[in-house]
């Protein structure tokens, strides 16, 4: 009998092609297109879950009472004798740090990112060793670790076990491992370490191990299971305060930081780098709000196409009353004309999704690339994933047959063959119903979409405060570099190619550091304005086309610019100081122009001695975006420094790609020993938003596709209703009826349900969309016009879709209309 | 083979109360050859539906083999249903999207016979009815009167005994009305109880006895003596 039974359900749904098919596509589309967000989603909520006891692990933050700013970074030594000093919480500890370093092999050179790490470092995050014993690898100094990745890149088609490396050009390795590469789905992106013992030979710093308030490293911990992460902090802080105390204490926090907060936190300074050089995998740390909402787009268009798919079996099913009465004539019973309906939509379901899973197959490698994460089909097909879909893929199938397996088999036979049963099988509220839900969804996605795509061309398209145009930034990376600064600048000056030529310790995309606080004689102990410190040199506003918009600039020619060394013998020094136009607010300075000619001065005890360093307010500059856009402007102080991190060259109008080749050449000369770090400011720019921008572009093709599987139902419910009403079409015609007074009547029948949604969708998508536009600090004013637009287009889309079919409807010769019953 | 016993049937709609059917009293013997006449409306084919258990009475006894049906739910009815009766309508009822012998067979599918004897059946019986050349084809590929003939070897498939046919000649020509009418003789002759619906007095005279009906009431009852 169930073998009949699929018999069956197959030549209805070859029957009822047109049906089939749509139910079947709309489906298979709404299902690919959840799956595949959430396989995304899996993805990023997976971050770092592969890690031993991850729920244990943190990593250790301190934050500055002076500014504010909390680092993912932690103090050198003092993380060791923590842990000693808690040997009962603390289960392991392992450090980490990167440098980018100039790697040779026999005479080719190249720069790579170096990590340096305790030799504990594979064990505590669970890497596995492809050759070699990872665990005992780096207790010798000399020795490397490979990821396969990395040994692939260096010693291509070799077996880089035993293979030798160069580290600028006086630091010999070994390899004597090879590790399994980093997981995407892991915060980790290192592919060549060393031992962390290292670190004083190659940064040429004897003395690293022993400045306490040093935060190179990153500190992970494997906590007891006993022991919280804030009551562990707090043990380090203790421990701080007792052992060392001062001001130091006083002016910092300790966190430890969840293992597994890592990826979705983007408010912490001297964070990791997200960038895996070997791989070219860039893992941008995800604020939990983006992810939320893409769990809801899926979960939306799940509920459309399920919805879909129920009112298209509803609407069909009164199609087959009569069929139903004539089965039960012939001896069918009600279970199993139910079992018919039931199992009819579960075999249409089941074929959607293995279409929903082809789709999958075939769109993962561009869906991932478009979202910058490497996704594959793959694991759908692990553990709970799939038995979850073919539970879903039931349930929609049982859920839409539910319905007319119950209604449609329980009409007396007599009535159903005589098609005495009213014209909506009773239940067009109930389908009136579904339509607007779906509708409410598919107006609401299309608004907040509007919403996404303004919010997202306002943040690109906000100025930033400076002009990344003609800018080449060279990475002074080296102390050779270092030490021809000034040279090179001033060689590029004297050349009429180079408009400007400047450097700093930072320039805009990059993190900001720590800070510095002032205060005012003269003023209450409240007065403090809190500033991130940038060391800028003669003429990095102007290269940087920052704007100064009271007083002057900071400038080698004033003699009390530069800020003097300070020191036991000197604790009192005097400079200049530019602020920006938030610290100025801060100071309470509305008008730039009040704070010109200010005094300020940032007082600290060290050593016994206390320091105060006085700074003359000589210029305020306009908030330049260095951060995120979704964070608030800093509060920037810049004080003029002679050395650099980095130097920016302005090509004057028209000669970039000749400047660049005189930077290079400059730099050669003077820096014969390392090869140029170069990037163009435009492009770092750029791809310092371009994730941001590409994963919401996402967003609103999938919203489109949402809204689109909505109108493929309401063409299927149009059809459907004009089928059933071809008789009264007929009739109606005869009468005298036009054409066009058929399609207004029956699309209007249908649009005005498009009406009731839109006053579901507005309130719901106006409340999602303002609590996510909050995450934003410049963000646009909630306007109506997405909310109309929305609801115009899901108008005008089931107006069309309702009068193209009612059109076809109303054209049919009544002659035939009139038979057909 | 059945006994109508004071039974009546209303219809209650939004506000109006229709009664279609008013102390109907009847008995049909087992071979009989029945036809039931009267204007439009005045309720053959509710009293069709009532005995052929497609729907229930609102009032009094309906002996079906000495068994009382009146008070049955419409699973149970379905149970006798399947077993005994057999119908064929005006307006045929052929499922369009199946084809001529599986629409046959369709009768089948709910008796739990295996699918080989199944065949057997549709085509033997195919071929009493003269359309087994037709066998591959859609309903909707045939003529009103070969789309007849498809439903009467559906009614009989499953050896019912009993058929029940609501003018089974009102869409056909006089043709092929005939034709009809000749096979539902012959189903009669080889034992087959006949209950059939009818406007036209030439296709009451194959039946045995004619039931007239007005507004709900047996009003006469005439026996055709035999030729
Ligand atoms: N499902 C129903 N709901 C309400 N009233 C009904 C229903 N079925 C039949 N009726 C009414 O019951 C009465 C008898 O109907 P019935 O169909 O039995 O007449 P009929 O004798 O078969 O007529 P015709 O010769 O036109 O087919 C009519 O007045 C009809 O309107
Ligand atoms: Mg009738």
């Amino acid at each position: 009998m169930f073998a009949n039974y699929l018999n069956m359900s197959f030549r209805s749904i070859v029957k009822h092609r047109l049906y089939s098919i749509i139910n079947i596509v709309g489906l298979a589309i709404g299902l690919a297109l959840s799956i595949l967000i959430i396989l995304f989603v899996t993805h990023e909520t997976s971050f770092d879950k592969a890690v031993k006891d991850n729920d244990h692990v943190y990593r250790l933050n301190w934050e500055s009472k002076t500014s504010g700013a909390r680092f993912a970074t932690f103090f050198n030594p003092l993380s060791k004798n923590i842990v000693e000093a808690y040997p009962d919480d603390v289960k392991d500890l392992t450090r980490i740090t990167l440098s980018e370093r100039l790697l040779s092999i026999g005479d080719e050179k190249q720069y790579q990112t170096i990590s340096f790490v305790d030799p504990n470092f594979f064990d505590f995050f669970s890497y596995k060793a492809v050759s070699g014993s990872a665990s005992t690898a780096l207790s010798n100094l000399n020795n490397a670790v490979l990821t396969k990745a990395a040994a692939e890149l260096l010693f291509p088609g070799e077996d880089a076990i035993g293979k030798n490396f160069t580290l600028d050009g006086k630091h010999d390795f070994q390899v004597t491992a090879i590790v399994s590469n980093n997981k995407s789905n892991s915060h980790q992106v290192s592919n060549i370490f060393l031992n962390m013992e290292m670190l004083p030979f190659i940064w040429n710093d004897p003395t690293f191990w022993e400045r306490n308030f040093s935060d190179q490293l990153y500190h992970y911990v494997r906590l007891a299971p006993n022991i919280t992460g804030d009551a562990f902090a707090t043990k380090a802080y203790d421990y701080i305060k007792n052992n060392i105390g001062g001001d130091f204490a006083n002016n910092i926090a300790v966190y430890a930081q969840p293992l597994n907060d890592i990826h979705f936190n983007t408010e912490l300074q001297n964070e990791m780098t997200v960038k895996d050089t070997v791989t070219g995998l860039s893992k941008p740390a995800r604020q939990k709000s983006d992810i939320t909402i893409f769990g809801f787009v899926a979960l939306l268009t799940l509920i459309i196409a399920t919805f879909n798919f129920i009112n298209m079996q509803i609407a069909q099913s009164s199609n087959r009353i009569k069929e139903v009465g004539v089965r039960k004539v012939l001896g069918a019973n009600r279970t199993q004309i139910a079992l018919q309906f039931i199992i009819e939509s579960t075999v249409m379901a089941m074929i959607a999704l293995v279409g929903s899973l082809v789709i999958v197959e075939i769109f993962s490698p561009f869906f991932g690339s478009m979202l910058g994460v490497p996704l594959t089909a793959d694991q759908i097909y692990s553990g709970g994933f799939i038995v979850g879909l073919i539970l879903t893929a039931f349930l929609v199938g049982i859920l839409s047959g539910l319905y007319p397996a119950l209604f449609v088999s329980g009409i007396l036979p007599a009535k159903a063959i005589q098609g005495r049963v009213f014209d909506g099988i009773g239940s067009s509220k109930l389908r009136a119903g579904l339509v607007i839900l779906q509708f409410s969804i598919a107006i609401g996605l299309i608004s907040a979409t509007g919403v996404v795509n303004r919010q997202i061309d306002f943040a690109l398209n906000k100025p930033l405060g400076y002009q990344p145009k003609d800018v080449i930034v060279v990475r002074l990376n080296n102390q050779e570099a270092r030490d021809a600064y000034q040279t090179m600048h001033d060689e590029l000056v004297s050349n009429p190619l180079v408009g400007s030529v400047s450097g700093g310790s930072i320039i805009p995309t990059e993190d900001l550091s720590d800070g510095s606080s002032f205060q005012k004689d003269g003023e209450s102990l409240d007065f403090k304005i809190i500033t991130r410190r940038i060391g800028v040199n003669d003429g990095y506003f102007d290269t940087l086309g920052i704007k100064i918009i009271a007083g002057r600039a900071l400038n080698d020619n004033f003699r009390g610019d530069l800020l003097p060394n300070f020191s036991k013998e000197n604790p009192t020094v005097e400079g200049g100081l530019i602020l920006n136009e938030t610290a100025a607010k801060q100071a309470g300075w509305s008008n730039p122009n009040d704070a010109i000619g200010q005094q300020v001065y940032s007082a600290f005890s060290f050593g016994g001695t206390d320091y105060r360093l006085n700074f003359n307010i000589v210029g305020i500059v306009e908030d330049a975006h260095y951060s995120s856009i979704r964070s608030e402007p800093a509060s920037l102080s810049f004080m003029l420094t002679d050395g650099a991190n980095v130097m920016v060259v302005k090509a004057s109008e028209g000669n970039l790609a000749q400047t660049v080749k005189l930077v290079d050449s400059i730099w050669q000369q003077h820096v014969p020993s390392y090869p140029i770090r170069r990037s163009f400011l435009e492009e770092d720019y750029a791809s310092f938003y371009a994730v941001e921008g590409r994963v919401f572009r996402m967003f609103i093709g999938f919203a489109g596709i949402a809204a689109m599987i909505a109108c493929i139902g309401l063409y299927g419910l149009a059809s459907f209703i004009a089928e059933r009403r071809t008789k009264e079409i007929g009739i109606r015609k005869v009468l005298g009826a036009s054409v066009l007074n058929i399609v207004t009547m029956l699309s209007w029948e249908l649009s005005k349900l498009v009406i009731v949604a839109n006053f579901i969708a507005w309130p719901a998508a106006w409340l999602m969309m303002n609590d996510w536009l909050s995450g934003f600090s410049y963000r646009i004013d909630m306007s109506l016009t997405p909310y109309l637009i929305a609801g115009l287009t899901a108008f005008i889309l089931a107006y069309t879709t309702t009068s193209i079919r009612a059109w076809s409807a109303a054209r049919i010769n009544p002659i035939y209309s009139l038979k057909s019953e | 083979m059945l006994k109508l016993q004071d039974l009546t049937k209303a219809y209650r709609t939004d506000e109006v109360e229709t009664v279609a059917l008013n102390n109907v009293n009847i008995e049909i013997e087992t071979g009989e050859f029945v036809a039931i006449m009267g204007p439009s409306g005045c309720g053959k084919s509710t009293l069709l539906n009532i005995i052929g258990m497609l729907d229930t009475p609102s009032s009094g006894h309906y002996f079906f083999k000495d068994e009382d049906v009146a008070g049955y739910s419409e699973s149970q009815l379905g149970v006798i249903r399947k077993q005994h009766i057999g119908f064929i309508f005006q307006s045929f009822n052929l499922i369009d999207e199946l084809t001529v012998a599986e629409n046959i067979e369709l009768a089948l599918l709910y008796h739990d016979i295996p699918a080989a004897e199944r065949r057997e059946r549709v085509a033997a019986v195919m071929d009493k009815v003269g359309i087994a050349h037709r066998a591959k084809h859609m309903p909707s590929q045939l003529s009103g009167g070969q789309q007849q003939r498809v439903a009467v070897a559906r009614a009989v498939v499953g050896n019912q005994s009993m058929i029940l046919a609501d003018e089974p000649t009102g869409n056909l020509d006089t043709a092929h009305g005939q034709e009809v009418m000749e096979m539902l003789q012959k189903l009669n002759e080889e034992g087959t109880t006949i209950v059939m619906v009818t406007h036209s007095p030439s296709h009451a005279d194959y039946a045995r006895r004619t039931i007239n009906l007005l507004d709900g009431h047996v009003v006469t009852e005439s026996m055709r003596s035999k030729i």
